[in-house]
């Protein structure tokens, strides 16, 4: 059973301006299935429309056109949404609460059971390394706890699906090492990852699929058998599928 | 429910915390102490005068503190965008909307017992019995500000600005108290337009006047108990009503 | 030009539209949900209004309109402080100012010089604000009736009955005109045993208990006087006649020491 079904997704945004209105595409006619346990992996330039994909898999867009289903029901759907574990690409999280009720909130409202939720809190925290820091404030943490605190509210839930909205952007070197380590962790115990970065290095390591994005639609599917094992074939795809949109010129400093 | 709980929890902690609420504090304690000082140009009336400027202060805080704060209520959580990890979780936006609302309401609940705690503390210093009618007239404080907190919400979410819903609120906060004079004035009115567009304004805003139980407790004429309770039904329509639009507002944006 | 490689299958034909902001949360009935909703709406709607005609059928406010208020040269200040919903505290200042343009520097006697000319405008400015506020007229109407470069007892009628007025359960404002009526005629009798009732009244004003012991001395009831200045001095609230208290105690256990 596919677990993310979307199905000729379009969808437009419309601002309005002093009398003009103006419209982008997010994406267009995009239809994409993630399987059961899969690590999907989303690539695309900046712009391309990988996190307007991701909101429509949560729901917080609605499509103009087509259909979005997860774990076969129309997002957005409140059982689903429990079973979803959503990591932005900032840490997008009140300032004013510590760590630990940042996670404990979002692990109520994730449907975490009473009784269960002070342990599934703590357990979080440590695996993310930040027990310690817990009971500091957010508006105190560096950006790399920001990241880690982030995570944990996406695991404190034990969810089936995990979208994780370029996870590692940003980070260093030995963060990117342990995000990889999660994502080939979480699917050992048979989670389906489906996540977006514009780093072609990262998603080949532990991708089972790549989608590549561009301009709003999905321009190429590819399979493991093209790219495992042939170093830079996954680059060389990626560069003739994709070019830059005409606002954006190249850089141009070559020897 | 428990959506709406965490909800309001992390709502208090962050206005609680917020540093404004402590310069309102001490803000609301330079004004008892100044009401100390002026009343006692008030001869034989510093009593009336103190408890006059006592319940005025606390009002005039609370109605300031509650329409600037839910007016940023829900932009800044939209401009730091972390509406979205709320919303990628399953909560209803209308769960969102009331928790955020009443955290924000009981936040300016609890400044307002501690002023109400101290003013009756300095009456009772300055010879003041305490009567019953003077937690009526804190309570009828409140609904008002409930009120205003439910208007400012509303206006925010119709307004794309921050300063104009504050502007509109204020508006809202005058006219209210103006809406009675302005009905007598409608009954005067020759003209049938003028009466209706007077009319129709008198049934869309509140009715401020009744909520001022200081201004006429002192009357020969008293309401009886029952109008009370109509007083209180009414608070709660008109609150509701406001959140039922804010709800259909905030339903359709996208985050 | 073309941005990017066609799409190997061919894409199904796209559903119909999902209309933009339906964020119901996956309801299996959004219809049934939607005129939920609206049932919910106009319940609340009509309990509004219906509250609204309630409160209006039950009670109406005690204020005078606008058009009635006193309006000098702190007019904006009253209209904005009662616009704001401050209307207690806008007559209160009013108080305050009124104070001000009677004050000598020290408490008032009746031997007071000045004319007090605009005494009965200010008044009425702070009762057509705040109709219940009743040391406004006691204390507007004793300078007017009793001090003695005054003696303007019309004005302090006039300020009496529209105290009357409002404040109908109030008998003190009738024996105030009562103790009027009677000084014009001279009879400080009755004068006496109309003020006294008023007297009692734990908020009557300092200068009305003043105004009581000094027609006391008059009538030559030294007892009376020396008992009810005492009493001013025991009242913190008359702490601006403390001063004047010692002095008169002093004066009448004086005249009583020489008598006995």
């Amino acid at each position: 059973m596919n677990t993310i079904t979307l199905q000729g997704v379009t969808k437009r945004y419309r601002r309005a301006h002093l009398g003009r209105v103006r419209e982008t595409l997010g994406v267009s006619s995009l239809s994409l299935e993630v399987k059961a346990g899969e690590v999907f992996g989303l690539l695309g330039l900046n712009g391309s429309g990988k996190t307007t994909t991701i909101k429509l898999i949560l729901g917080l867009h609605a499509p103009n056109a087509g259909t979005v289903e997860v774990l076969g029901k129309p997002m957005p759907d409140l059982d689903v949404l429990g079973k979803i574990g959503y990591l932005p690409e900032g840490a997008y999280i009140n300032r004013y609460l510590s760590g630990r009720e940042a996670v404990a909130l979002f692990a109520t409202l994730s449907g975490v059971p009473p009784a269960r939720r002070g342990r599934a809190v703590d357990e979080v925290l440590e695996k993310v390394g930040m027990a310690r820091a817990a009971s500091r404030r957010i508006s105190e943490y560096s950006k790399g706890m920001l990241q880690r605190i982030s995570l944990a509210q996406a695991l404190v839930h034990d969810p089936e699906i995990l979208i994780l909205d370029e996870p590692i952007t940003g980070l260093d070197p030995l963060a990117m090492r342990e995000v990889r380590a999660l994502i080939l962790w979480l699917k050992g115990r048979g989670k389906t990852v489906f996540f977006s970065s514009h780093d072609i290095s990262e998603v080949e390591k532990v991708s089972d699929r790549i989608g590549i994005l561009a301009g709003g639609r999905l321009a190429r599917l590819v399979e493991p058998s093209e790219w495992r094992g042939r170093e830079g074939r996954l680059e060389e795809i990626f560069a003739s599928t994709v070019t830059r949109s005409e606002d954006i010129g190249p850089i141009r400093f070559q020897p | 429910m428990k959506a709406i709980s965490a909800i309001i929890g992390y709502t208090l902690k962050q206005h609680l915390r917020h540093r404004m609420y402590l310069t309102v504090g001490l803000f609301g304690l330079v004004l008892l102490g100044g009401s100390l000082v002026v009343s006692s140009l008030a001869a034989e009336e510093q009593v009336r005068m103190l408890l006059d400027l006592g319940l005025a202060g606390t009002e005039l805080l609370a109605l300031l503190a509650i329409v600037f704060v839910m007016v940023n209520l829900i932009l800044e959580e939209i401009d730091s965008r972390s509406i979205t990890l709320i919303l990628a979780h399953p909560v209803r936006r209308s769960e969102y909307i009331l928790g955020r609302f009443l955290g924000t309401f009981l936040s300016i609940a609890m400044g307002m017992a501690a002023m109400a705690v101290l003013h009756v503390g300095v009456l009772m210093l300055a010879g003041w019995s305490p009567r019953w009618i003077y937690a009526i007239a804190w309570a009828s404080s409140l609904g008002k500000v409930a009120v205003v907190g439910s208007l400012a919400l509303l206006l925010s979410l119709f307004s794309t600005s921050a300063a104009s819903s504050m502007t509109f609120t204020i508006f809202f906060w005058i006219l209210g108290h103006f809406s009675e004079e302005l009905r007598f004035l409608g009954e005067k009115a020759g003209n049938g337009l003028v009466k209706a567009l007077i009319w129709m304004i008198g049934e869309i805003t509140p009715n401020f006047s009744y909520y001022n139980i200081r201004d006429f407790w002192a009357a020969p004429l008293q309401p009886p108990p029952a109008w009370f309770g109509w007083m209180a039904a009414y608070t709660l329509a008109y609150v509701g009503v406001c959140l039922f639009l804010s709800n259909f507002l905030f339903s359709q944006k996208e985050f | 030009m073309e941005l990017y490689s066609p799409h190997p299958n061919p894409p199904a034909p796209p559903p119909p539209a999902i209309p933009v902001g339906n964020h119901s949360r996956g309801s299996p009935y959004p219809h049934r949900e939607r005129g939920f909703q609206c049932l919910i709406l106009v319940g609340l709607v009509s309990l509004l209004i219906f509250s609204q005609r309630k409160i209006r059928s039950l009670y109406t406010l005690p204020f005078p309109h606008f058009q009635e208020l006193v309006l000098g040269p702190e007019g904006l200040q009253d209209v904005v402080t009662i616009l704001a919903g401050f209307r207690s505290v806008a007559a209160d200042v009013a108080w305050v100012q009124l104070l001000q343009n009677t004050s000598s520097g020290g408490p008032l006697e009746e031997n007071a010089q000045g004319t007090f000319l605009t005494l009965k405008k200010d008044t009425l400015r702070v009762t057509r604000i705040d109709p219940y506020f009743r040391e406004a007229y006691l204390f507007s109407a004793g300078i007017l009736a009793w001090f003695q470069h005054v003696n303007r007892p019309e004005e302090a009628l006039d300020i009496l009955r529209e105290g009357i007025r409002n404040n109908p359960n109030d008998w003190v404002f009738r024996s105030y005109v009562g103790a009027i009526v009677y000084k014009r005629k001279e009879d400080f009798g009755k004068v006496a045993s109309l003020l006294e009732d008023a007297v009692r009244q734990p908020d009557c004003p300092g200068l009305v208990k003043a105004i009581l012991a000094n027609t006391y001395k008059k009538t030559g009831q030294y007892r009376k006087a020396l008992n009810l200045w005492e009493s001013i001095l025991d009242d913190p609230r008359n702490s601006d006649y403390h001063a004047r208290a010692r002095e008169q105690i002093r004066e009448l256990e004086g005249s009583f020491n020489r008598r006995y």
